[in-house]
């Protein structure tokens, strides 16, 4: 297990071999690399080749690991209107992890126009099966894995939080399951602590993670208030660590631990961003020292 | 019980009051008002009241108590050579922090540059009773109690991190019993963290807190890895929290849960303070909830 973090705000200002070394030199061992940047999914084969592969180089020389991708994603509006050309970012995306070295990228499961709690489950199960099969011959051919997330969504009447597509775990298998042995689980730590309806009791650290069992490759760590999505480090939240731990314990989870509180960063002045990345970094060990 | 943060960071940039603001708006009840600003402390004593009234009212008009202070503290150098007109620049201190509405003032205990370990143990003694002694009246005159704070030097042969005057809760308690009733105890929890030599095995939170007990009225709340003074919100270090605050339940501590950490605050981007402060209450809401419970 590897202590990672995200290279997405950093990478905006430096650019993607700086973010490395920046966060290599602050003690990461791995990084959760943003594929969010469109343009540079835009390029044609040979040059995302060269753009990845010269990436993946310099990870290699300083000796830190691109464990994760993570593809971009879309509201809702968009993400339907721009389906065809979406899949085709997303496949270049999947090339890219590859070209990178990388075995998992994280792309959401879509959410269609009204699919707040159990609304309109089958519909999306429909367009997520359409989506993510689409993506199938990629994800062989270079040899990756889609790591579907956990989603939460807006409930616009009450003003609140609430479960949408893959918020339960029960989902989430079921997406995988259907979809076949190129698709894993990505376990967002944060969004579990922002559902609280009744309904949904086996929205929990230990049902989730217990759940999701083998098929959990990959995380994302984050804490905060249980009421905002706020991409805190961990113990800067309310999130019940312990618990979390015992579960991933529990299942031999293998992976990495991988931060996603990059909200920290973007309030941090850039010639700051080693020292920042010092405390993420910190907060994540007291993490790792409890496995 | 509050949670409260420093001002000294916001304040460079934007002033006492929009520090005090900002702090606020992010969900701070109390604040640990820094007395850095030795331009503030000379000001003429008629200018000095007011200034620091007027910081005041702010504070009662948005809501947040000005419940702790720290005053300017210098090098063991510094110290010895301008040892008079640092005894005014801290009776101003008090003076500041009484018209301030504040109870309690942190003043470091001196140290020379032979303090280290038990090394002049006898004459840091004597130095810092005839130092403390001389702001007894102010003290008296202000209604301020004065927190002595638990320290640490750098042992430049080992070059590490060692003890020095008030490093032991002993020394501590042996300061504050003989200066009598203005003086209390400042808890540094990032300080206690950073002592790991043989013969000071009782630098721990158990022992210190309750060595200490009830002369402890006010905390500096910070985290760091066990070697460098950090100065980090709680659970970015490997203090083992869920201990100092059991021991501070047990005796009965009543003060606020201040946090010292704006080191952190050193690396945020002004525009940004208000969401970094709200982090920073985030993480001592954790610690909060953990005395409460």
């Amino acid at each position: 297990m590897k202590i990672g973090t995200q290279s997405k705000e950093i990478d905006k200002v430096f650019g993607p071999h700086q973010a490395l070394l920046i966060l290599k030199n602050a003690g990461f061992e791995a990084v959760d690399f943003s594929l969010e940047n469109e343009e540079r999914l835009k390029k044609d084969d040979s040059e995302l080749l060269v753009f990845f592969e010269d990436i993946k180089k310099y990870a290699d020389e300083i000796g830190i690991e691109i464990g994760q991708t993570h593809a971009p994603f879309y509201n809702r509006e968009n993400q339907m209107n721009r389906f065809d050309e979406i899949v085709k970012l997303q496949i270049n995306a999947i090339k890219a992890t590859a070209f990178l070295g990388c075995k998992y990228i994280v792309i959401h499961p879509l959410q269609s126009e009204g699919r707040i709690y159990d609304l309109e489950l089958e519909e999306t199960k429909k367009l997520n099966m359409k989506y993510y099969s689409a993506l199938i011959p990629a994800l062989l051919e270079y040899d990756v894995y889609c790591a579907i997330e956990n989603m939460f969504a807006r409930d616009p009447e009450k003003r609140i939080w609430c479960p949408t597509t893959c918020t339960t775990a029960e989902e989430m298998v079921d997406f995988i399951d259907s979809l076949g042995e190129r698709f894993v689980a990505c376990l967002d730590i944060g969004h579990i602590n922002l559902i609280h309806q009744k309904e949904y009791p086996h929205v929990s650290f230990e049902h989730m993670i217990n759940t999701l069992d083998y098929r959990l490759k990959v995380l994302h760590v984050h804490d905060n208030n249980g009421k905002d999505d706020q991409h805190l480090p961990p113990f800067a939240g309310n999130i019940d660590w312990s618990a979390v731990v015992k579960a991933l314990k529990k299942i031999g989870y293998a992976g990495n631990l991988s931060i996603e509180a990059d909200t920290f960063i973007t309030y941090i002045k850039p010639e700051q961003f080693e020292k920042a990345e010092n405390v993420i970094y910190a907060y994540a060990k007291r993490l790792y020292d409890m496995f | 019980m509050k949670i409260g943060a420093q001002s000294a960071v916001i304040d460079r940039v934007y002033g006492p009051e929009k520090a005090l603001s900002i702090v606020r708006s992010a969900g701070f009840e109390t604040i640990d008002f820094s007395l850095e600003s030795e331009t503030r402390l000379y000001l003429h004593s008629t200018a000095l009241k007011k200034y620091f009234e007027n910081i005041k009212k702010h504070a009662e008009d948005i809501g947040m108590e000005l419940a702790q202070t720290h005053a300017p503290f210098y090098n063991p150098d510094k110290h010895m050579e301008n040892n008079d007109e640092i005894i005014e620049t801290q009776k101003r201190a008090i003076a500041a922090t009484g018209h301030m509405g504040s109870k309690y003032i942190v003043i470091h205990p001196m140290k020379t540059k032979e303090r280290m370990y038990n090394d002049d143990y006898e004459r840091t003694k004597e130095l810092n009773l005839k130092y403390y002694t001389a702001l007894i009246p102010t003290l008296k005159e202000y209604g301020v109690y004065l927190a002595v704070e638990n320290m640490f030097t750098w042992d430049s042969t080992l070059k590490c991190i060692c003890p020095t005057s008030c490093t032991t809760a002993e020394e501590m308690v042996e300061y504050i019993d003989e200066l009598g009733e203005m003086f209390v105890a400042c808890l540094d929890t990032g300080h206690v963290n950073l002592i790991h030599q043989e013969g000071f095995e009782h630098v721990n939170f158990p022992h210190m807190i309750r060595t200490l007990g009830n002369r402890i009225k006010i905390l500096h709340v910070h985290d760091n890895d066990g070697i460098k003074d950090l100065h980090l919100p709680p659970f970015a270090g490997n203090i083992e929290w869920v201990e100092v605050m059991d021991e501070l339940k047990k005796i009965g501590y009543l003060g606020h849960i201040s946090l010292e950490a704006d080191n952190y605050m050193t690396y945020v981007k002004p525009e940004q303070f208000e969401n970094a402060e709200k982090y920073m209450y985030s993480t001592a809401k954790r610690l909060y909830d953990m005395i409460i419970e």
